[in-house]
């Protein structure tokens, strides 16, 4: 069977978890940073950036390709150029 | 040329003693002395400072930090801060990339990726060449020729090359506008706009005031018929047709000469002799297209037929005469004194023919002698002597051919020349046609004399801009502010639309439906290939419209349906039943072609001396400067001036882009006191012109070419201001043409103006190899007689005696064995004119960017293929030759070696590739190129230039898919089409053959003119490429260099006369 300490001899295998770093943060203080940090995201998602950028008054319209129907391709394009 | 050993001992020589002399002061060189400009001949001391360098002091030159204020710590912290936000604002705008959505209903030829293609006509000019029109994804992405087209066949100039950039405007005109409040023009429906024109039109016919339609020549013969019907309609119509830079007066003089028509095209391919007098009929002059087809038909060393011989007389230095074998400099105003001569030799001395006996003919030749022409005008006495006799000697087989500037009489003294000496055989049996005469100037003036006394109450221009177009004597721009009504048609704004009340947009060819008839044995069709972009229709369905006097009668397929309706009365009028016509009609817009029912006509032309007898006033010498307007190869009248790449493609022979200016010589700046740049004022009897001067090598003393098409001052925004307006000095043309005056008064102005040419760009002569520079051989010639005689003689002058294997190189990497398919150029220079339609089509197949004037000026040109200009001999009596000069494949590629990031690398089918996205843009491989093709993208072009109008999203639309936009510090270069390369590899495998190079043309080959660029396998020994590269005629530019070009040039042969050899050479 696999036995860790086998193969690291200086780790002692235990139940206990000794190196659990303590919380640095208070339950308390973790709710009102998350809040601001949520506040915030919601106020810049809300500002108009668009106001910042083109300045063109006049929306442009996307120019729509179509093929006209009418018209006939080409069945042969051109002979061998030799 | 000598053999290479001697050359390399005469280069250890020069190396030490250190005596590198300069080509102009080597009086004992035995090779020609090739020069480009004055700066280069007379080595300019900057000049040879400025090739020394590898890239212009502008480009190289960091930035100065003194003058930078000084700046604190907490300024900078805040102007940072700043930025960041503000970048950070800016940078949540992102374009809107669009959805990508596939067919729901896919139409059934279309394949994605795979390009579709329509035959069409163009309506460029006059000329209406057959079009082939590429679209992917419904796009119209390039414009190559109908190989059907029976005038043009499969060829197109530059301007059609460049006209899809005309389709995808972003300053096209969107919607018709209302201009009656001038300050505030603003947009108007079509159905209003047709109210209100049709109710204006019927109260000016019920008035009996005057409808003045004003077009270009009619060449459609159903657009004929819709004037018809408007006319019917509106009864007081009166149609005037114009064509700028025409051939008006060569037109009139065959009327006189032949009872009537028009100067019929000529089979130049079967003229053994050419004299060309003042035409340059290789670029600009009549139809150009199929000219030079048919005079390089005439110079090709492959098919073993004998080389026509070309002499020109000129006092403007045209593209044609320096292709010619023999070319005579005189002022234009003596050119017809020199064909009175020349009859006077033929008719007088050695009565050649019929008119001989005519005693009023030769009664005005009495007082014209050649010997005493010859020497007053200091010309050449044996060249004379070589033309006269050829002229003499090939009755039938030599032509004669005046340009279109020339005056009538001139013409008419041309004509009978050619009747003289037989050459009437090689005019055409068809005719060119126009629907409507073109009007006379005595018509127009009337038109203008209506417009004044008030008796015209409409004004439309007809797809026209005649406020720019007219002679400014007319007064026409003045009149008009009395026209009550003022219509344009127009595609961008204009200086007509300006002064006008209505601006109406209209489609381009790509958009419209029409038929031509250029000549009277075939018509051409036209088809839209995408609907219209914008709100714009097309201007024959717009007259029509208003012909049946109800707004409500237009609808979409207005024009088609009438279009049909009268192809089914008319050219297929033999296809009764409805199905066999539909079926006529696919088939003819398919070919794009139909040939017509009638035939030439083999009635031979009648002479009409009295054409000569009656002939009262002609052309004499007059004042100390000759005046000559001609027309732009690519600007044309200057309707496509808003075109970038027609802007910034180099005048064929001074190689200026973006400007027009004084061509004059080195002994006329001299009188003058003028240097190149300078301005001069010229002033004539229709108005005066402030110009800078260009100090061109070849024109004749006193003779001032400006080019026209340029000077527009109302026009979009790459057109806007560029050059200068040359039509102020058109005349109405009653003194001599409209185009040429010698009534003209030149002084120097102040001031100066910055004319940008690209002749010196790019030298080969770089400070490693100054010492060998006149021991490169760029360019090879011969004499035709020599190949002749000895079909070997450059190879062995090349490489002496020296057997096929002794050739190879010796190279310290092993050489790669291409065995399978090897690519390969071969440019014949015998067939090459110099004429730039390759670069153009260059351009529009690789996505290059306009630059604009200020980055040429440095140096910045992004065209890929440039047409390298060497003259020879002597300032007032050069030679030239033409090089298209593009990145050569080298096996042993420079460039490849000191790349960095192995972004340039070498494909085992031999192209010399580049990868964009790995290029880091050190430059080193530019540098280290021996034929300085690459180029530098500086700046994102498309964004830098003119605001960044070439990203507008119509310019997006027009970009080849098939090849990458390149961007900002990216390395480009030829890549020979590889694109379409790749496509014939996917037929291939599609089809499990072999890659066939004879299947794949590159945009260059397809666009040339003249046939001079052949490509292909060089492993494939069956095609007959492989013949044509291995040519006796072949050869490498920097063969010396040794890095195997893949690009073969054949060597250019100059008919002349055997004991002229070093003629030829120098």
């Amino acid at each position: 069977m696999f036995n860790l300490s086998q193969i690291i001899p200086n780790i002692k295998l235990t139940t206990e978890n000794t190196n659990v770093i303590k919380p640095s943060i208070k339950r308390r203080k973790f709710f009102t940073y998350a809040g601001a940090l949520a506040l915030g995201i919601f106020s810049i998602s809300k500002i108009p950036f668009n106001f910042f950028g083109s300045n063109n008054s006049e929306k442009k319209v996307a120019i729509k390709i179509e093929r006209n129907p009418l018209a006939v391709e080409r069945r042969k394009r051109a002979g061998d150029n030799g | 040329m000598r053999l290479r050993e001697e050359r390399e001992q005469e280069i250890m020589d020069k190396k030490d003693t250190g005596n590198i002399l300069p080509a102009s002061s080597d009086e004992n060189q035995k090779e020609p002395n090739y020069w480009r400009s004055f700066r280069e001949l007379y080595n300019d001391p900057e000049f040879i400072k400025e090739r020394n360098l590898e890239f212009s002091k502008d480009e190289t030159s960091p930035p100065d930090t003194n003058s930078l204020s000084r700046l604190s710590r907490r300024k900078f912290l805040a102007l940072m801060s700043a930025s960041a936000a503000v970048a950070a604002a800016g940078c949540s705008n992102y374009r809107d990339k669009g959805v990508l959505i596939p067919y729901n209903s896919k139409p059934e030829s279309v394949t994605i990726g795979n390009p579709t293609f329509f035959a069409s006509t163009c309506d460029g000019c006059s000329n209406a060449c057959g079009l082939l029109i590429r679209t992917i994804e419904g796009r119209p992405i390039k414009v190559d020729g109908n190989p059907d087209h029976p005038v043009s066949k499969g060829k197109v100039c530059a301007i059609a090359q460049a006209s899809v950039m005309n389709l995808y405007d972003p300053e096209r005109l969107k919607n018709p506008v209302d201009r009656t409040d001038k300050g505030n023009p603003k947009d108007i429906a079509w159905g209003e706009l047709d109210e209100k024109i049709i109710g204006a039109l019927k109260s000016a016919a019920a008035g009996g005031k005057e409808i003045s339609i004003v077009a270009n020549s009619i060449i459609s013969p159903t657009a004929k018929k819709v004037l018809d019907d408007f006319t019917v309609t509106y009864p007081t119509t009166k149609i005037y047709s114009y064509e700028p830079y025409g051939s008006e007066t060569k037109n009139s003089a065959w009327a006189k000469c032949y009872g009537a028509g028009n100067y019929p095209p000529v089979q130049l391919d079967k003229a053994k002799i050419i004299l060309s007098l003042e035409s340059d009929f290789l670029i600009s002059d009549g139809n150009k297209v199929e000219a030079a087809r048919l005079f390089a038909e005439g110079r090709d060393v492959f098919t073993g037929k004998e080389f026509n011989r070309l002499y020109t007389v000129e006092g403007n230095a045209s593209l044609t005469g320096l292709n010619s074998d023999y070319r005579l400099i005189l002022r234009t105003d003596l050119i017809e004194d020199f064909v009175w001569c020349l009859l006077n030799e033929f008719l007088i001395k050695q009565r050649l023919s019929v008119f001989a006996s005519d005693v009023n003919i030769t009664s005005k030749l009495q007082n014209y002698s050649l010997e005493q022409f010859i020497s007053a005008n200091n010309l050449p006495k044996e060249v004379i002597g070589h033309l006269v006799s050829d002229l003499s000697k090939n009755p039938g087989t030599s032509i004669v051919i005046g340009g279109s500037l020339l005056p009538e009489s001139t013409h008419i003294a041309i004509n009978l020349l050619n009747e003289v000496l037989g050459s009437s055989k090689l005019y055409s049996k068809e005719k060119n046609v126009h629907q409507i005469p073109i009007s006379t100037p005595s018509e127009i003036d009337l038109l203008i004399s209506n417009l004044k006394s008030g008796k015209t109450g409409v004004v439309i221009h007809y797809d026209t801009n005649p406020v720019y177009d007219f002679a400014k004597e007319f007064g026409y721009a003045d009149a008009l502010k009395n026209a009550p009504l003022v219509i344009t048609m127009a595609h961008i704004i204009n200086e007509s639309a300006d002064a006008g009340n209505y601006v109406l947009p209209l489609n381009t060819m790509f958009e419209s439906w029409g038929d031509f008839q250029p000549r009277n044995t075939f018509f051409s069709t036209q088809q839209p290939v995408i609907a219209p972009l914008y709100n714009t229709r097309q201007k024959e369905e717009i007259l029509l419209t208003w012909a049946k006097g109800n707004k409500d009668a237009f609808k979409a397929d207005l024009y088609h349906q009438y279009l049909m309706d009268n192809w089914k009365a008319t050219v297929l009028s033999e296809f009764k039943n409805e199905a066999k016509f539909n079926n006529a009609w696919s088939a003819a817009l398919n070919d794009g072609v139909v040939m017509s029912k009638s035939v030439a006509s083999d009635v031979p032309m009648q002479f009409k001396n009295e054409a000569v007898a009656s002939l009262n006033s002609r052309m004499t010498k007059n004042g100390d400067f000759v005046l000559l307007l001609t027309k732009s190869s690519t600007l044309g009248d200057g309707k496509h001036a808003n075109n970038g790449w027609l802007q910034e493609l180099s005048h064929p022979v001074t190689k200026v882009v973006w400007d027009n200016y004084a061509a004059i010589s080195t002994q006329t700046s001299k009188s003058l006191g003028v240097d190149v740049n300078d301005l001069v004022k010229i002033t004539t009897s229709s108005g005066e012109l402030e110009i800078p001067v260009f100090i061109q090598p070849g024109i004749a003393e006193g003779v001032i070419a400006i080019t026209s098409g340029y000077g527009r001052t109302v026009c979009g925004v790459v057109g806007k201001d560029a050059g200068f307006d040359s039509n102020k000095l058109l005349s109405k043309g009653t003194k001599l043409s409209p185009y040429l005056n010698n009534d003209v008064k030149v002084e120097k102005s102040s001031g100066s103006y910055d004319v940008i040419t690209t002749q010196d760009y790019y030298p080969f002569d770089e400070p490693f190899y100054k010492d060998i520079q006149y021991e490169r051989e760029i360019i090879q010639e011969g004499t035709y007689l020599q190949y002749k005689s000895d079909p070997d003689f450059l190879r062995r002058e090349i490489h002496g005696e020296a057997k096929e294997e002794e050739l190879e190189y010796g190279s310290i990497n092993k050489q790669y064995k291409h065995t399978g398919v090897k690519w390969g150029m071969v440019i014949d220079l015998n067939k090459c004119t110099g004429c730039s339609e390759c670069a153009a089509a260059c351009n529009v197949e690789n996505n290059i960017p306009i630059v604009g004037k200020d980055q040429v000026k440095k140096r910045r040109m992004m065209q890929w293929i440039r047409l390298d200009r060497y003259y020879s001999g002597t300032p007032e009596v050069p030679k030239a030759n033409f090089q298209p000069m593009l990145c050569q494949h080298c096996d042993f590629a420079p460039c490849e070696n000191v790349c960095p990031v192995a972004a340039t690398t070498h494909s085992t089918d031999g192209i010399n590739g580049m990868a964009y996205n790995r290029c880091v843009g050190t430059r080193y491989c530019s540098n280290n190129c021996p034929y300085k093709v690459r180029r530098f993208n500086y700046f994102n072009f498309r964004d830098r230039f003119r605001d960044g109008i070439q990203l507008e999203e119509s310019y997006s639309l027009m970009a080849n898919p098939e090849v990458t936009v390149r961007s900002r510090g990216v390395m480009e270069k030829c890549t020979f089409c590889l694109q379409r390369i790749m496509d014939e590899r996917q037929v291939a495998i599609q089809e499990n053959r072999m890659v066939k190079g004879s299947n794949v043309k590159t945009a260059c080959q397809e666009a040339c003119n003249s046939n001079a660029i052949y490509f292909g396998d060089q492993n494939d020994k069956d095609s007959d490429f492989y013949k044509f590269n291995n040519s006796n005629l072949g050869y490498h530019v920097l063969d010396d260099v040794k890095t195997k070009p893949n690009v073969t040039y054949i060597a250019k042969l100059k008919n002349v006369f055997e004991t002229e050899k070093s003629e030829a050479h120098n």
